[in-house]
């Protein structure tokens, strides 16, 4: 093969400027690169893993069109159009001098955010814009108006940087400008292939139609690439937020903890001074009301048993049950203590499940919800009977917009 | 005398306990019903009301020595 007017090594014979960003190697400013159909071609192995797929997309469409393709770069944007037995593809290049004399930009560089509709990466959009310059080719647009290729009988110029796209965006980016540049260079392709005219025009129509496939489904995995990634973004998101969100109620269900046993110290202070008060005034003791009341306390059918030690009042309970939604679920039996100095623990021995005694108790700690302060007040008052009558009815009672777990999860009465 | 005796036959004493405001006790005269004392009391309807432990109507009539439980609707945390 040859070509006229051109002595510019190949990408094999070039140096390789140092290393890319990614670490692969970089692809140096000038080559060429030859890419034969048929039993003479070289296999893919031999070219430079840094081009990416342009190789395997050139063979391909060479392969198809049973035509030969020079691929060529060069460093100053100006490569002379070429004659021979190939077509050449000139890479990010004009087939006149952008810059004159080293100094006047003849043909000054534009950017191109997008090409073919693909978003161009950041760090190469630089563009040569469309122009009337003596030497320009003749100018092919995408679907959206953009300048993007010049074609020179024979010689296709692509007017952006193609090697900048990352690896998958190349080969579509390449496929695209090949279906757009072939069509304009069908006399110079009709020479060179030995299929016929019509041929090779049905042969361009279905190398399109598989770019059009090829990118539908490329479109498709990365929109379900971007769809897991918001996905991901999202479950992180969620379990951050949750994380705080847990860690901010448990310093709240502390505060609130804390909040009750003054509430519960206040009430006994004050109850204390109405008792001296009411000493003073002849008022007699409460003491055989309170007794009363615990008598009342082992007569209720929910109370098993009831314990009196180290300060605080243990409750057992039968085994209890809560409606909800029409059903009825087994909750288990309970043990109740309650502290005279204002703290609450309930476990349920029974049917506990893991550290959910029930669907408001976590560990033990009740999240009473409306009746905290209720409960701590009455507390304060030594009103312990009617503390385990409410505590009962909490026990019995779930509210679905503030549960630690569904009581689905406990037995259904029946089932 | 014997009039004193017979209002006092009459009277019904019934522990009210309001959860988180006052624990008080009521008197009113028989016949006495549940409806009698919240509307006494000035309970508002959104509120959950028991005696000795158990949820009865309105038109229950109390006895001496009841217990009145008048809680909130309740919503646990």
């Amino acid at each position: 093969m040859s070509a006229e007017g051109t002595n510019v090594p190949s990408l094999s014979e070039a140096p390789l400027q140092g290393n890319s960003p990614d670490g692969g190697p970089r692809i140096p400013s000038e080559f060429s690169l030859i890419v034969e159909c048929g039993k003479g071609a070289s296999p893919l192995s031999a070219y430079s893993s840094a081009l990416g797929p342009i190789p395997e997309v050139l063979t391909h469409y060479a392969d198809r069109l049973r035509v030969p393709f020079w691929f060529l770069g060069r460093k100053n944007g100006y490569s002379r159009s070429l004659r021979g037995e190939a077509i050449f593809l000139h890479h990010f290049a004009l087939p006149t001098p952008p810059v004159l004399f080293g100094i006047w930009p003849r043909v000054p560089p534009t950017r191109l955010p997008f090409a073919f509709g693909y978003p161009i990466a950041p760090a190469a959009q630089q563009a040569f814009p469309p122009g009337a310059q003596i030497g320009r080719g003749h100018l092919l647009r995408d679907q959206e108006g953009q300048g993007v290729a010049e074609t020179v009988t024979g010689n296709i110029y692509f007017l952006f940087n193609l090697l900048g796209q990352d690896g998958e965006l190349r080969c579509f980016l390449l496929r695209r400008l090949l279906d757009l540049g072939l069509p304009q260079v069908l006399k110079e392709l009709s020479t060179l292939s030995p299929l016929g005219l019509e041929p090779l025009q049905d042969t361009l129509e279905t190398l399109r139609r598989e770019t059009e496939e090829a990118a539908t489904t490329w479109s498709r995995q990365r929109q379900a690439r971007v769809q897991q990634a918001y996905l991901q973004e999202c479950r992180s998101r969620v379990h951050g937020e949750t994380a705080f969100l847990e860690q901010e109620m448990q310093f709240i269900e502390d505060n609130l903890e804390e909040y009750a046993r003054r509430i519960t110290g206040e009430t006994r202070r004050l109850s204390a001074y109405q008792r001296r008060l009411n000493t003073l005034r002849g008022t007699p003791s409460q003491h055989e009301q309170h007794l009363k009341d615990l008598a009342e306390l082992k007569e209720l059918p929910e109370v098993r048993e009831v314990q009196i030690q180290d300060g605080r009042i243990t409750v057992f309970t039968t085994p209890l049950r809560a409606e909800f939604d029409g059903r009825e679920f087994h909750l288990g039996s309970y043990r109740m203590e309650i502290s005279f100095a204002g703290d609450i623990r309930i476990h349920n021995l029974t049917d506990a499940l893991g550290a959910y005694d029930h669907p408001h108790i976590y560990q033990g700690r009740p999240c009473l919800g409306n009746i905290r302060e209720g409960i701590a007040k009455m507390i304060g008052e030594y009103q312990i009977v009617v503390t385990v009558y409410v505590l009962l009815d909490f026990l019995k009672t779930v509210n679905t917009k503030d549960w630690r777990i569904p009581i689905a999860y406990w037995q259904e009465v029946g089932s | 005398m014997t009039t004193d005796l017979l209002e006092r036959e009459r009277a019904v004493a019934v522990k009210v306990v309001m959860m988180g405001k006052n624990v008080t006790t009521f008197h009113g005269k028989e016949p006495l019903s549940l409806g009698d004392v919240l509307a006494e009391m000035g309970t508002t309807g959104n509120t959950e009301v028991r005696v000795n432990g158990v949820t009865v109507d309105k038109t229950h009539r109390l006895t001496s020595g009841d217990m009145v439980l008048v809680v909130p609707k309740i919503r646990g945390g």
